[in-house]
């Protein structure tokens, strides 16, 4: 939470995912050289160097492919919750590795002439055809926007770019995956004779596609609510027993959505993105008195919505209205951190 | 090999070079002395904390500089609720009922 920055905030949980994280990349290295060594074709008679190449590139693309499922997958099941705490490292490692894949491009297909490596990269193909389209621009073109999101992955950047600035930019992958899936794709036309990479970015691309598809479906259910506004300015929004003790539920209201928590016999409406990365509040569940956001583990006290002391966030609240069972809530927002006394359960 | 491309390409790569350079002249004395007025939530003189945010101040440097010239620190992020709650007018803290 924003009192102030660490470098890299590393707990334990954090650690065990980072080692697993690199063990499994350097076991994927290795099978990947030895296998293509043991099996021979292409690549061996290029050498190990384009061995490695291949290896960088094809773990980050896996990688890649890791990252976009978790978000969809944490819509479909709060089990995935844990893989989407330290994301950001895994795309700073994904990062890397094509930084990598790139420099062993540079040097092994550039650093022969005259021509400066990246000149030579850039101009060495102008023949926009299908075949042989150059498929290098574009892995060139995802790359620089992964980099573009390594480097503002720190909480620095998201505090001063604010988080719908910092989401959009971050959102950005998206276009570097279809950038690198016509880099792969077209290169393995223009490379292999094999049409099994051709198959496997294909399979990738579906499952991408279908997760998110999937995962928007159900999201799309809690959007499409519609709740009439009565003459004071409230709208029925439910039963308390709809709600789990120390858990919410989320309306939209207010062209946004509201999370409504039930706790210690009361209730009490906060808007539900949180400050940090614009998580799910609605997700999350009262822990030590306070709301606390599943992605991240920021945390508001229901009452005013506002972090407790020493930290520094706040969000907007709702006024809420209990009749018999029915909740009615406010349909305008409180500026973010306006105490509002909860509806006391009967 | 194209020429005009050539050409074209080299150019730009110096831009590119020429913003980086004015980038890192910016940045190294910001993040000693003036990052602390733009975003007071940077405590302490970590060098780890500095070197990891440098690649992005080389590329976002004309943000902060204009910040520090104005004398502002980050803007609060703009939701829907954030932004309906200002346009409007603020009720007193209501009571709950049953």
């Amino acid at each position: 939470m924003s009192v102030s920055y660490k470098s890299i905030q590393w707990n334990r949980q954090k650690i065990i995912y980072d080692l697993l994280l690199v063990a499994t990349i350097a076991l994927y290295l290795y099978l990947f050289v030895w296998s293509t060594q043991w099996f021979g074709g292409a690549d061996v008679e290029r050498g190990l160097r384009a061995i490695w190449i291949r290896a960088y590139g094809s773990a980050a693309f896996i990688l890649l492919h890791v990252i976009l499922s978790i978000g969809p997958l944490t819509r479909l099941s709060p089990k995935f919750y844990p893989l989407l705490f330290n994301r950001r490292h895994m795309g700073v490692v994904m990062f890397l590795l094509g930084v990598q894949h790139a420099r062993g491009t540079l040097a092994w297909y550039h650093d022969f002439g005259n021509l400066d490596p990246i000149v030579s990269l850039l101009t060495g193909n102008l023949n926009f055809g299908f075949i042989p389209f150059p498929f290098e621009l574009l892995g060139i073109g995802g790359l620089l926007i992964l980099g573009l999101m390594a480097i503002t992955s720190h909480d620095f950047w998201l505090h001063n770019l604010t988080a719908p600035v910092w989401k959009a930019l971050h959102m950005c992958v998206y276009l570097a995956y279809s950038l690198l899936v016509g880099h792969v794709f077209l290169g393995a036309l223009q490379t292999n004779k094999h049409p099994f990479l051709t198959i496997a970015v294909g399979i990738g691309l579906v499952w991408i596609v279908g997760v998110h598809f999937w995962a928007a479906r159900k999201e799309a259910g809690c959007d499409r609510q519609t709740f009439l506004i009565n003459t004071e300015g409230f709208a029925d929004i439910g039963s308390i027993s709809e709600i789990p003790e120390n858990r919410a539920k989320v309306v939209t209201l207010a062209g946004e959505r509201i999370a409504v928590f039930k706790y210690d016999g009361k209730i009490s409406a906060i808007s539900n993105v949180c400050q940090h990365q614009n998580g799910p509040l609605g997700e999350g569940k009262i822990l030590d008195g306070c709301i606390t956001c599943p992605w991240h583990g920021y945390q508001y006290r229901p009452e005013d919505g506002a972090s407790p002391p020493p930290f520094t966030e706040k969000v907007p609240t709702f006024a809420v209205r209990l009749q018999g069972d029915r909740i009615f809530l406010s349909a305008t927002p409180n500026l973010p951190g306006t105490p509002v006394e909860p509806a006391v359960i009967a | 090999m194209n020429e005009f491309a050539i050409a074209l390409v080299e150019w730009l790569l110096k831009v590119i070079h020429a913003y980086l350079i004015g980038g890192l002249i910016f940045s190294v004395p910001f993040v000693i002395f003036g990052i602390h007025r733009v975003d007071p939530n940077v405590q302490g003189w970590s060098i780890l904390f500095r070197i990891i945010i440098m690649p992005g101040l080389l590329i976002f440097w004309p943000l902060f500089a204009v910040r520090l010239v104005r004398g502002k620190t980050a803007p609060t992020e703009r939701t829907a609720h954030r932004v309906a709650a200002q346009a409007a007018p603020q009720p007193a803290p209501q009571g709950g009922g049953s």
